[in-house]
């Protein structure tokens, strides 16, 4: 029997033409946006309970991204972003353990976008990010003990690296700025607008491993303390973020 | 737009709720030293946590942290005798609120979490557990607070599995009143055979168990004083070994006292090998009231000269006294102190200048205002009296005595004002006083009775002494102690394991710091915090349905 081999598709190769020549074209398709987001996501694994005293995780989001194509209504950014969530805190009563705890995302992503000729202004879109979060954990003893007096000992802290996926879609409301002045300036390649967004997501972290130990590098005579295992924390949900966005 | 923007908010907000595991409130037993673990209760989390330090060769400990799941509502944390195994009492849970129903039990666990735990059937709300000395007994019985049936005991053989008939669960008969106390009567020969016996005193009875065979019907004991008013509420009990030469088997007595009492009940045991109903048991027991000049403050028996002999101390005047009873024949002597004594520890071998000889030494133990011990030599009491007697001065009062590992030497703890200690020499009747001071610190004695071991706060410090060289040395500690522990460490495979002296410094959340226990070195200590939050954030929510246990 023999086997039939079926020519490439021409349109495969008119599509990777395609692609090649967007690539390449000069940046006056780029626009690069500022985005400025407040993130609350909706974090169902207990082990957040030790942190906070509901289910919902607050963040701050900041994203800049840029357009390396644009076809027509469609453009596809690449974007960095910096997110922080950094006042979590709650007492653990069945332990008497004060734990807080900050988290520091640093992620990379792309945003496909279409805005409609008839409704420029707004602009749906979807994104996938992926990147790193830095969770620093400190566990601090509240509870009553032997000598209430003494000096309370320093808190244990931990620290871990985790891994991060995001993916949502949301819709983008700009006004172009052009709709504010007579004469919008030509070094912009795309009319500078600014607007807000609204968009729904999930996020999954991996579980970020805390082992927290009381340090004794500013006290090297100090009996060395082993610390404890406190577990994993999942950080993992689905989130809704709204903020502001500049087009610049 | 906006209310687009609050309805994902409400939700979200709707559904957040903390999982109620960490609105429980903290609630921990312990720390409670093992072999070579320490252990503690988490009642919150419903676990048992051990802590087992471990040497490494030449260099510091390390710690190995178990946590094992015990049942709803822990009560109680002990050990056995050997102190190998933990034995925690739950009360389970009646159901409801997302809980199963859970009944009434007791684990044996092993404290390394290498073996599976027995979980013995209480099958009641037991709130005291009494454990044999041979660590092959525990009774489960109500000391207090209400019950339904509080004289209901449970007998559990910790040296056999659970089973249908493993605990055994007994009705005592007290006539209206309820278990005061349980003593065991371990290897106690009665006839030809030993018994494995445990007396339950009860408001005018005591009742005998005979642990082999609880099938039999149980032996209770009427107490009644010579004076009909007196209530007599069994306090203590000794027992003096009968004579296994005996052609008719050995009748041992157990002597027993009740506060406001001044008569002594002494309960003979006679073998009675051919029981006339299937189920009756195998010992008669025969209560004789012997009277005391005034009501006994504490006794002991000792070896007289026609066999076992009681010795009680009593108030006599303005002093105290003692009387020596022969429980044969009732005979009493009594012989009047220099000084004040409620105590009596009686020394069995102590080298004199006529040989070995019995000593009681006899302290007024708690009274700030006495310093005198009398010396009461025993062999030939009968006869010689008072001439028997030397009271010395100890210099300062006593409020406990404490063993050590050397049998003529106790550790006396002296008032609670200066908290001061001192070596007592029972053989040349002399004191050391000690450079410690006890007021807030603890206390430890080296299992082999090498050395004691202080820990107190500010500073914050471990003092060990031993004992054949008198050498004293100071360590700093990180924190304040709360406990102090002597771990002796057990055997695993020939290798010894948790040999440990183990400061516990009182955290909520667990702060223990470990020495070597032969040769305290700051050098090689090490510390471990937190250990009652491990894997808090990997609790169950399932495991915890609400903040209470219903």
């Amino acid at each position: 029997m023999t086997r039939r081999t079926s020519p490439r598709p021409p349109r495969l190769a008119a599509a990777l033409a395609a692609a090649l020549g967007v690539a390449l074209l000069p940046a006056s398709a780029a626009a690069t946006d500022l985005r400025l987001g407040a993130d609350l996501a909706w974090v169902r694994d207990s082990s957040f309970d030790a942190f906070w005293e509901n289910d919902l995780l607050g963040r701050l989001d900041l994203c800049l991204s840029y357009t390396p194509l644009a076809l027509g209504p469609f453009r596809l950014d690449v974007e960095v972003g910096y997110g922080y969530a950094g006042y979590l805190s709650a007492v653990s009563n069945f332990d008497q353990v004060r734990s807080s705890l900050s988290i520091h995302d640093v992620y990379a992503g792309l945003r496909a976008s279409f805005a409609p000729e008839e409704a420029s202004w707004v602009r749906p879109y979807a994104r996938v990010q992926g990147g790193l979060a830095i969770g620093l954990g400190s566990f601090a003893d509240e509870g009553p003990r032997a000598d209430p007096l003494a000096e309370p000992l320093r808190s244990s802290e931990a620290d871990d690296l985790g891994g991060l996926v995001y993916g949502g879609g949301g819709v983008e409301f700009a006004l172009p700025l052009g709709a504010l002045m007579d004469e919008p300036p030509e070094l912009l390649s795309e009319p500078m607008a600014f607007g807000v967004f609204v968009e729904g997501g999930y996020f999954y972290r991996t579980p970020l491993d805390f082992s927290p130990s009381v340090s004794s590098s500013d006290d090297p005579d100090r009996i060395p303390v082993q610390g404890f295992s406190a577990g994993d924390l999942d950080l993992s949900g689905g989130e809704l973020r709204v903020g502001f966005v500049a087009r610049l | 737009m906006t209310r687009l923007l609050l309805i994902p908010l409400l939700l979200l907000a709707s559904c957040g709720d903390r999982e109620d595991i960490f609105s429980r409130s903290r609630h921990v037993l312990g720390p409670l030293p093992l072999a070579g673990h320490v252990a503690w209760v988490d009642a919150a989390r419903e676990d048992l946590v051990t802590i087992e330090p471990v040497a490494s060769a030449g260099g510091r400990f390390s710690f190995r942290v178990a946590r094992q799941p015990i049942g709803r509502n822990p009560v109680m944390l002990g050990a056995t005798a050997d102190r190998s195994r933990a034995l925690v009492v739950t009360h389970g849970t009646e159901g409801g609120a997302g809980y199963d129903e859970e009944e009434e039990r007791l684990y044996l666990l092993d404290p390394s979490a290498e073996e599976a735990a027995r979980i013995y059937r209480l099958r009641s709300p037991f709130d005291s557990l009494s454990l044999s000395a041979d660590g092959a007994w525990a009774i489960a019985w109500f000391a207090g607070g209400d019950a339904v049936n509080p004289n209901e005991v449970a007998v559990t053989r910790l040296d056999q599995d659970p089973s249908a008939d493993n605990p055994v669960l007994l009705p005592i008969r007290s006539y209206g009143s309820r278990p005061i106390a349980i003593r065991y009567l371990a290897d106690l020969a009665i006839g030809d055979r030993d018994r494995q016996v445990a007396l339950v005193f009860s408001e005018r009875y005591v009742t005998f168990l005979d642990l082999e065979h609880l099938d039999r019907r149980v032996t209770t004991v009427f107490l009644s004083a010579r004076d009909d008013a007196a209530i007599v509420r069994p306090y203590d009990a000794v027992v003096a070994p009968g004579d296994a030469t005996d052609p008719e088997g050995a009748a041992p007595y157990v002597f027993l006292r009740a506060p406001g009492v001044s008569d002594v009940f002494a309960v003979n045991l006679k073998d009675n090998p051919s029981p006339v109903e299937d189920d009756q048991n195998d010992f008669t027991p025969s209560v004789n009231v012997i009277p005391v000049p005034s009501v006994p403050d504490d006794f002991a028996v000792f070896e007289g000269a026609g066999g076992p002999a009681l010795l009680a101390v009593h108030p006599a005047g303005s002093f105290s006294a003692v009387t020596v009873i022969d429980p044969r024949t009732t005979a009493s002597w009594t012989v009047t102190l220099d000084a004040h004594a409620v105590a009596i520890r009686v020394f069995p071998d102590v080298p004199t200048r006529d040989g070995p000889r019995q000593v009681a030494v006899l302290f007024d133990q708690g009274n700030r205002y006495e310093t005198s011990a009398g010396f009461l030599i025993l062999d030939g009491i009968e006869d010689r009296l008072r001439r028997n007697l030397e009271t010395i001065d100890l210099g300062a009062p006593v409020m406990s005595v404490i063993p050590t590992g050397d049998p003529l030497r106790v550790l006396l703890v002296h008032d609670s004002v200066s908290g001061s200690v001192s070596i007592l020499n029972v053989a040349d009747r002399t004191v050391e006083r000690l450079g410690v001071n006890l007021l807030t610190g603890v206390l430890a004695t080296h299992p082999e009775g090498r050395s004691f071991f202080f820990a107190s706060p500010e500073p914050n410090r471990l003092s060990m002494l031993e004992l054949e060289t008198g050498h004293a040395e100071d360590i700093r500690l990180d924190a304040g102690p709360s406990a102090l522990f002597a771990l002796p460490g057990f055997t695993d495979g020939g290798r010894l394991r948790g040999r440990a002296l183990a400061v516990d410094h009182g955290f909520a959340a667990g702060y223990l710091t470990v020495l070597p226990l032969d040769a305290p070195d700051r050098d090689a200590a090490a510390s471990i915090q937190g250990f009652l939050a491990d894997d808090m954030l990997d609790v169950a929510p399932e495991r915890y349905p609400g903040t209470e246990v219903p």
